[in-house]
């Protein structure tokens, strides 16, 4: 039997990078799976490929999770068409420009951060929990290095990740009487900003792989999926609360 | 799915407890492996049951205290199935480390628990080396809530078992350029003497019980070892130096 059979998963910004690669890892090994995003055109196209490599039915659901409204539009549809939830994957993030000073971010970057990231992991947590309750569930929630280690012009994108952690902490606590897991994956992936990072600054990508243990930037796919697979999965069943940094050897806590 | 088909692993005190468990979750998987440890007729009578998955189990009595062990044990591996790819340091000896005041830590003490865990991890890890680099590997290291929170009487156990990290993040940073990943499970399981306490003692059970978020004690085979398997394959080949709280949610980090 395929390891997520008969599960149910819902994926924030499943339209492209993680997410999309998560959704088709989790479809490859049994689940339906639904993705979130607020483009349409983009998340049809992410949902036909899906549907493609993983066989399995895909859902599509349109809308932006900094707005409740549509967080709970998202576990409705995501009910009605498959019964249940057994698996959030809170990947959504608007990300802010990089680079920028504490002092020099502006209110409008802050909240579309903050709300992206933070209040779109609570919404949607607060949404799937009543579903989760009779079968339990697991969630998986993003952090990132920047956070961990406190990169300098990463301020608002770095509050809100340790924010989430935080969040996925006291949820862990909270909901393990009910068999809700709550995890939290802090990866490093290529994605079309860092390739284009590494063609303009090619010492600087020298020095930051440097740095990593694996010496590799991770691939979404290969790299990252199978973890979110795993603690989406029954292999996980003692683990919450926990950290994973899957980052080729960065963070080590 | 047997993931760690034609793989070989080394676990250090695999006659019992969480090693024993790790060894039977390694071998539904469909590694071969050489199971280490004190007493040969424990030794044998593990060795049959893992048999019992389909593989081939070596035994090689010995004490991790000593290196000729470590060297002797890596090569008995070598000969009997060619290769090396997961090393897990499960061997402890544990007798006085945990519930000894510091002010009353003995010298015999002292060097039971720091040479069997500490030194023992370390002499396997170089003994393992030159032939976990040909294919790439894994390290599997064990820690314990103990040291990370630093637990009252906790002394010499919990000193042994953060020296064990310390020596993993070192080792994931220094080895990965091989390949060869190096992470730690912490893992809660009741042993045979804690369960005998906890019968005797059921107000204990119910104020432990109520610390775990998951509110069950592991067990060896079906919580900690799907998380040794995870970490011995390829789906986390891009975590490293990484600490995974096995324990129902205790620990978080």
């Amino acid at each position: 039997m395929k390891s997520l059979e008969g599960k149910v998963a819902l994926i924030t910004g499943g339209g492209q990078g993680i997410g999309m690669a998560i959704a088709r890892a989790m479809a490859e090994v049994g689940a339906s799976v639904v993705i979130t995003g607020r483009t349409a055109d983009k998340l049809i196209a992410a949902a036909k490929k899906i549907r493609k490599w993983g066989g399995g039915e895909v859902l599509s659901v349109i809308g932006d999770v900094r707005n409740r409204r549509d967080v709970e539009h998202a576990v409705a549809a995501t009910v009605e068409k498959f019964g249940r939830v057994d698996i959030l994957v809170n990947n959504a993030q608007i990300m802010m420009q990089a680079g920028q000073s504490i002092e020099d971010t502006s209110d409008e970057e802050m909240m579309a951060t903050l709300q992206s990231g933070l209040l779109g992991t609570l919404y949607f947590m607060q949404g799937v929990f009543p579903h989760m309750q009779q079968n339990g569930g697991s969630i998986i929630n993003f952090a990132s290095r920047h956070g961990v280690v406190g990169d300098a012009g990463m301020g608002v994108y770095a509050m809100t990740k340790e924010a989430i952690r935080g969040l996925s902490r006291v949820a862990a606590r909270e909901w393990g009487p009910h068999n809700v897991r709550v995890n939290v994956i802090s990866p490093v992936a290529a994605s079309a900003a860092s390739l284009e990072f590494v063609r303009q600054y090619p010492e600087k990508a020298r020095h930051y792989l440097s740095q990593m243990a694996l010496g590799r930037p991770g691939n979404a796919y290969r790299d990252i999926a199978p973890i979110a697979v795993f603690l989406g999965g029954n292999q996980s069943r003692y683990l919450t609360g926990q950290i994973l940094n899957a980052d080729g050897g960065q963070v080590m806590l | 799915m047997k993931d760690l088909s034609k793989k070989v692993a080394i676990l250090t005190g695999g006659g019992q407890g969480v090693g024993f468990g790790i060894a039977m979750g390694l071998a539904n998987a469909g590694a071969n492996i050489t199971l280490t440890g004190r007493d040969s007729e424990k030794l044998q009578h593990a060795a049959e049951k893992i048999s019992k998955a389909g593989v081939e189990v070596l035994t090689v009595a010995g004490n991790v205290r000593q290196r000729e062990h470590a060297n002797q044990a890596v090569e008995a591996t070598i000969e009997r199935f060619g290769r090396l790819d997961v090393l897990v340091n499960n061997a402890q000896t544990v007798d006085g480390g945990y519930g000894t005041p510091l002010a009353t830590l003995g010298d015999e003490t002292i060097a039971a628990v720091l040479e069997s865990g500490l030194l023992g991890t370390i002499y396997f890890m170089q003994a393992g080396l030159p032939h976990l680099k040909v294919n790439g590997g894994s390290i599997i290291n064990l820690g314990s809530r103990i040291g990370i929170f630093g637990e009252v009487n906790g002394g010499i156990y919990a000193a042994t078992k953060e020296g064990i990290r310390g020596l993993s993040r070192v080792a994931a940073r220094e080895w990965g350029k091989f390949n060869i990943r190096v992470n730690v499970i912490c893992p809660a399981v009741l042993s045979e003497s804690s369960i005998e306490f906890l019968d005797k003692n059921p107000e204990e059970v119910k104020r432990y019980r109520s610390q775990i978020a998951l509110e069950y004690f592991g067990d060896p085979l079906a919580d900690i070892a799907p998380v040794a398997v995870f970490l011995a394959s390829a789906e986390s080949r891009y975590l490293t130096g990484q600490t995974l709280n096995a324990d129902g949610g205790q620990m978080m980090l």
